[in-house]
Parts: C-alpha cells; sequence; structure tokens
C-alpha cells in the first residue's frame, strides 16, 4: 500500500502527528462519553450529530456520542492516519457516492447497521489523506510571502 | 522551467513540493491574482453567509445534524465559487485553496449564524421561562447531570454570554468542517497533481 511518507518533510512530520493526535483525541472523547457517563461531551457532539440511540452504537448500555455512520467516519479517518493512507482521488469519488446511495437507501428500502457503517467507514478513509494533504498546502501557502520565498522563522 | 525558491532544485509544472527540500512549490505566480488573499474574501463572504443563514434558522439548522452537512456544504460552495474566479476554473483548484476558502468560509459562516440567531433566541428567551428550558433539557437528556443542567440555565439566563459562547463555539466548528468541504471539492472536482505525488 503506497504512503505518504515519500512526500513529507520535518513540518509535515510534524502537523501528520498533530492531526494523528487530534483525531485520537477526538475518537476517544466519542467512546470516553458513555464510559465515563459526560454529558458535556454528548453535548458538544449534539451539534454535529443526531444521537438517536437507536441509530447509535452501544458502550456498556449507554450510546456513544455519536451515530453510527459518524462513528465510522471518525474513525476511519484515525485509521488512515495511522497507517498514511495515501489520498485517492478515485476512493474518495467511491466513498461519496457509496454514501450517497447508502443514504438514500436507508430511507427507502436497506437500512442496515452495517452499510452506515461500511459506507462512514470507506469516507473517512479515503478522507483523512486529502484533508491532511490540504491542511499542509494551506499552511505551507501561508507561510510563504509574496516574493515566493518561505519565511524564515515560520514555526 | 520553474524552480525551487528555497534550494533552487527544478520543479516539474504540477509539482507542489519540491522533492529535494520540502518547500512548498506553489502553483500560482508570484504577484499573479491567485497569490492574492483577496481572492478568497468574496466566495468566502458568500458561502460564509449561506452556511450561517442555513444554520442559523430553526427546524433548517438541523441539517448540521448530519456530519455537520451545512458547515461541509458552505466550504465547498466557497471552494466552487473561488474555482469559478480562476482561469483554469475548479478542476485546477489546489486543495490548500480549497483548505484556506474552506476556513474563511467557516469563520464568517459562524458569525453570520450567531447573528442571525440573535432574534431567536431572544424569542425563546421571552416566550420560555427558566422552568420550561429546563423541562426541554430534561426531555432530550434525561440522565443529564443536574451541576451541568445549572449551568446550562444559568446560561440562558444571560443572553450576552450565551451569544458569546455561540460566536466561539460556531466559529471553531465551522471553520473545521467548512475546511474539510473546501478541501474535497478541491480534491474532487478534480485536483489533477493529487494523486502523482502521494
Amino acid at each position: 500500500m503506497s504512503t505518504l511518507a515519500s512526500v513529507t518533510g520535518p513540518g509535515a512530520a510534524r502537523l501528520h502527528t498533530l492531526l494523528w493526535s487530534a483525531a485520537a483525541v477526538w475518537c476517544g472523547a466519542i467512546l470516553l462519553a458513555p464510559i465515563a457517563g459526560l454529558d458535556s461531551i454528548y453535548a458538544f457532539f449534539s451539534t454535529i450529530c443526531h444521537q438517536m440511540t437507536e441509530r447509535s452504537w452501544h458502550l456498556g448500555g449507554e450510546p456513544l456520542a455519536v451515530c453510527i455512520r459518524c462513528t465510522a467516519i471518525y474513525f476511519g479517518a484515525l485509521a488512515a492516519l495511522a497507517v498514511r493512507l495515501a489520498p485517492r482521488t478515485w476512493l474518495l469519488r467511491l466513498a461519496l457516492g457509496a454514501m450517497g446511495v447508502e443514504f438514500i437507501a436507508a430511507r427507502l428500502w436497506i437500512d442496515w447497521e452495517v452499510t452506515r457503517a461500511l459506507s462512514g467507514l470507506l469516507l473517512g478513509l479515503a478522507a483523512a489523506g486529502f484533508v491532511e494533504r490540504g491542511l499542509r498546502e494551506m499552511l505551507d501557502r501561508r507561510r510563504t510571502v509574496p516574493s515566493g520565498r518561505v519565511l524564515e522563522n515560520a514555526p | 522551467m520553474r524552480t525551487c525558491s528555497q534550494c533552487g532544485a527544478r520543479l516539474a509544472d504540477s509539482a507542489q513540493y519540491c522533492m529535494q527540500c520540502g518547500t512548498a512549490a506553489g502553483t500560482s505566480a508570484p504577484g499573479s491574482p491567485e497569490s492574492d488573499t483577496a481572492s478568497y474574501f468574496r466566495p468566502a463572504l458568500i458561502a460564509g453567509g449561506v452556511l450561517g443563514a442555513l444554520s442559523a434558522i430553526p427546524i433548517v439548522q438541523w441539517g448540521n445534524c448530519i456530519c455537520c452537512m451545512w458547515a461541509v456544504g458552505g466550504g465547498a460552495l466557497g471552494a466552487w465559487l473561488l474555482g469559478r474566479e480562476r482561469p483554469g476554473g475548479w478542476a485546477t483548484l489546489p486543495l490548500g485553496d480549497g483548505a484556506f476558502v474552506g476556513v474563511l468560509s467557516g469563520l464568517f459562516g459562524g458569525v453570520v449564524a450567531t447573528i442571525i440567531g440573535i432574534p431567536f433566541r431572544l424569542l425563546a428567551a421571552f416566550a420560555m421561562d427558566p422552568a420550561e428550558i429546563e423541562e426541554l433539557i430534561l426531555e432530550a437528556a434525561p440522565g443529564i447531570d443536574p451541576e451541568l443542567l445549572e449551568r446550562i440555565l444559568q446560561f440562558s439566563e444571560s443572553p450576552l454570554i450565551f451569544v458569546l459562547a455561540s460566536l466561539v463555539f460556531n466559529v471553531i466548528l465551522f471553520s473545521l468542517f467548512a475546511m474539510v468541504g473546501g478541501i474535497l471539492f478541491a480534491a474532487i472536482a478534480g485536483n489533477k497533481g493529487a494523486d502523482k505525488t502521494g
């Protein structure tokens, strides 16, 4: 499997570690909510997920902080960052298409946990590499002055 | 032939990084419209306005409960608008530009959502007494920690703190998800160099 290692510089390695750590904290919070019974975490994630109990996985009898589809997306992204999965445009298009089909199908005839989980996982896996690369490009670009030179004191 | 601004190594036309020293190569000539930060503002303002409005209007705002749909969509809209203003169209939009216009869209969107949300919050504050708010919260989260409930109720009684907290929360969350939207749009719209450098 191809990786991003061949195009990473020293700054990129730091960014990768930072991004992976942030993703780990985010996913950890999703698991911590039911384990520790932290309502503040549920409240935070309630703004970005419907949190329907019947559409969520449970841990110790309590639902996770987000639904199955969201959980799969975030953990897919975390896995992709962990193995440094290279971004592939065709995979991202496939993942978005699959999620679109699954989303419509779930409202019409097939609404299975496994299809929601798989479509979310695929999207997370496909998107993470692009997010990392986009973030890196943006930060590199912001550090570059109009003359094209990189600022020496840039972090 | 393009060369690296840092080490002088030759770069391929599609290269985004120098393979010798790792410095960002950039895709736009210095001083060109692409390198002008101001060119990001118009698309970001429009996209931010749309995402902010959709995220503030009651009922419609629930769209954000589907993987932060309005924020992600707003970032994608910003990237699409930015790409339309570029000579090569959005098919050549770099991921970094998609990310930057996404972040700006999220920033503007957070501010717009907070401003539009003020009258709705005031309306709710006048229309409901604390007991009703408490009842609603307990319905939504029956096992809520009493201390947290107390803090939320205190928040609801002081609208200014509530608005400021909403502003910070909206700006951070919308910027994050709109950035992802901008990047993903740039990626699927045909970032030709994305696969090659991976």
